[in-house]
């Protein structure tokens, strides 16, 4: 009788933990584009985040110390971006993509560079948080803190003046503008709010999750949490629920993967994919709906 | 007079932008060679002498960087002609995987005379990649789907499914690192002994040359540019911006085939899919990168193709004392972001103006 609902509290659980990195980035991507910037290099922000967290993470002793040092660099590289989209009327896919690149080498050349290892440098499972335990299951505290940051993020975008002021840059800059709203000043902030979430979405991969880094440990979860944003219709509350969606095929897929009578069907390598294909239908199925900020990609010039 | 020299001005103002950004990205790689501990000096003599050296007294190294050149350029070109017809198509790396796959396919069938067969290759190369990339066209023209997702999304499955088909059930019975090999006659000959460099970059300059000829001196070239750049003119001008969506992106399977191919059938020593697909990863994100620094033009895509090629065959040599390659992407990453500020050179004159102390000019 027991064993039905220790499978489902199980994979409950291996749902929670996978969610966590989808949820922060996707929450701060959604308060960026909600004022009128996109940023697609949320991928290349958890692997440098990872990476940035295990070097603080060994170098201090704090799997938190860890977590900043994530924050921090996602701070910087959204400081960077919001800059380039807004003062400098960059291209805001451009720079995005070469942030993803310059992660890439970052990481791939760093994690050789710091540790002289190739490709990957775990962390003993002291210097990572330490979880808290519920139903006699593990239970990361990240779990909860990214919840709590959604829920905050939802009302302070809705329910308070600097939320509107952000919602506003996004629909409609002239009348922000005209309002006295710098818009510009706005954007960088909202720009710098989502990609320092998603440096701390990175830094729980390494330094709670995976306990270390390898080159390919963000996995697609930036693009994920990017396809969440639109799922949730720009809206942090309904993104818990979006990347719930996608964490739950996420754990799935690692629960029944290694189950022998499941493998002689479909091989685990093809079973892996399940997760993209997910997000593919998703995308190209319910999107239709939604309505994205009306101002999203544009650099706002005065007239 | 003054029309030409501002004409001239005009067209240089991209190459000098250009020009910067790959300043800007060598300063910032040099620095992460510098903070590593590694010897710049050293480090970046390497880079030069396993890439360009003496071409009169060794040609090597340059026939190396022009080895990785070809591939690059139809990659860059793939993803060059979706920015011109308004798409950021992401997916040339997949569809890379599946032309692999389709050319692997193709090699296990026997029994069938060497010219049809090695037609038979190509033609499987080609019509895997097109097919990998009419999904995400089809996704967008009829349900305007986000293709940079989309595409990112594709090319994780198509990673998974190509490694997993082609090691499954075509691996090299004498060597488990790599599939099976293209056979010697289906493969392209090389261009100059006893190196690396094989037909690949006569191909590919070739078929960027017909590109550059379709796009620029033809009706629907042009359509499909006005269509990129201006969607609202042109369907004012009947003009149907889905059908340039759509010729683009089957456009860029079709050269995502021919890299693909290039990779697997012109390429010594290995002519196969080598495990974890290592000798296909990143050519379809590498040209990205040769997209932008070309400015997303045929003809500056050759150049940038070179200096991307030369970046990766450097690398071998910095990879020799210590550096591992992923260094080249640092470089990439930094240039990529900088050409992101279209007018980083009025912004620079501007500043040097401002500092001078000098009225600053606004246009």
């Amino acid at each position: 009788m027991t064993q039905p609902w220790g499978a489902a509290l199980d994979i409950i659980f291996m749902t929670l933990r996978s969610m966590v990195p989808i949820l922060l980035a996707s929450v701060g991507e959604i308060v960026t584009e909600r004022s009128g910037v996109v940023n697609i290099g949320l991928e290349g922000i958890l692997l440098l985040g990872a990476f940035f967290a295990v070097i603080a993470d060994t170098a201090t002793g704090s799997p938190w110390v860890g977590v900043l040092a994530g924050a921090a660099i996602g701070l910087a590289i959204g400081l960077m971006h919001g800059i380039i989209s807004t003062k400098l009327k960059g291209n805001q896919i451009v720079d995005t993509i070469g942030v993803n690149t310059f992660a890439l080498g970052v990481v791939g050349f760093g994690i050789f560079a710091v540790w002289h290892v190739w490709g990957a440098r775990t962390i003993p499972s002291s210097l990572t948080i330490q979880p808290i335990y519920i139903a006699g299951r593990a239970l990361s505290p990240m779990v909860l803190i990214a919840l709590g940051i959604a829920i905050f993020t939802y009302w302070w975008l809705f329910k308070t003046p600097f939320g509107a002021a952000v919602r506003a840059c996004g629909e409609d800059p002239d009348a922000a503008d005209v309002v006295g709203i710098n818009v510009d000043l706005v954007r960088i902030l909202a720009t710098i709010y989502g990609a320092t979430l998603a440096g701390i979405g990175g830094a729980y991969l390494s330094v709670d999750w995976f306990a270390g880094v390898t080159k390919e440990i963000s996995a697609g979860r930036g693009w994920l949490a990017l396809a969440n944003v639109a799922f949730s219709n720009w809206n942090p509350l309904l993104a818990i629920g979006g990347s719930a969606l996608f964490a739950f095929f996420d754990a799935l897929v690692m629960w029944i993967g290694p189950m022998p009578q499941v493998n002689s069907i479909i091989p685990q390598e093809i079973l892996r994919t399940v997760p993209y294909i997910v997000t593919i239908i998703v995308i190209s199925g319910v999107i239709k709906r939604v309505r994205p900020p009306k101002a999203l990609g544009i650099p706002y010039s005065r007239e | 007079m003054s029309a030409v020299i501002e004409a001239l001005k005009e067209k240089a103002e991209p190459i000098i932008n250009s020009l910067i950004a790959l300043i800007i990205g060598f300063i910032g790689g040099m620095l992460a060679i510098y903070v590593s501990g590694h010897d710049v000096g050293q480090a970046m003599y390497q880079l030069y002498i396993h890439s360009i050296g003496n071409p009169f007294e060794n040609i090597y190294p340059l026939t190396v960087t022009l080895t990785y050149a070809g591939p690059l350029m139809l990659s860059g070109l793939a993803f060059a002609l979706c920015v011109r017809a308004g798409l950021f198509n992401i997916g040339v790396e997949g569809q890379i995987y599946m032309a692999a796959l389709g050319a692997v396919i193709a090699t296990s069938i026997v029994g069938i005379p060497a010219p049809l067969h090695t037609l038979l290759i190509i033609a499987s190369a080609i019509a895997f990649a097109v097919a990998w990339s009419a999904i995400p066209a089809a996704l967008k023209v009829f349900r305007d789907a986000n293709e940079v997702v989309v595409t990112i999304m594709l090319n994780y499955v198509a990673f998974g499914v190509v490694d997993y088909i082609i090691f499954r059930y075509f691996p090299n019975p004498n060597d488990a690192t790599k599939s099976i090999v293209i056979p010697p006659y289906a493969r392209i000959p090389l261009l100059v002994p006893q190196t690396s460099l094989s037909w690949n970059i006569v191909i590919s300059v070739v078929v960027l040359l017909v590109i550059y000829f379709l796009l620029w001196y033809t009706r629907p070239g042009y359509e499909l540019r006005v269509a990129g750049t201006n969607p609202k003119a042109a369907r004012y001008a009947g003009i149907s911006p889905k059908k340039a969506m759509a010729t683009s992106f089957i456009l860029a399977g079709l050269l995502a085939g021919i890299a693909g191919l290039e990779k697997v059938a012109g390429l010594p020593p290995s002519y196969s899919v080598m495990s974890s697909l290592s000798n296909l990863q990143g050519l379809g994100f590498d040209g990205i990168a040769v997209a932008l620094i070309g400015g997303n033009h045929p003809l500056g895509i050759v150049f940038a193709a070179v200096l991307v090629g030369a970046l990766h065959a450097g690398a071998r040599g910095l990879n020799l004392v210590g550096i591992p390659k992923e260094i080249v992407w640092v470089f990439q990453g930094i240039i990529v972001i900088c050409l992101a500020v279209p007018n980083i050179y009025t912004l620079i004159k501007r500043r040097i103006a401002y500092l001078r102390g000098k009225e600053v000019i606004k246009e």
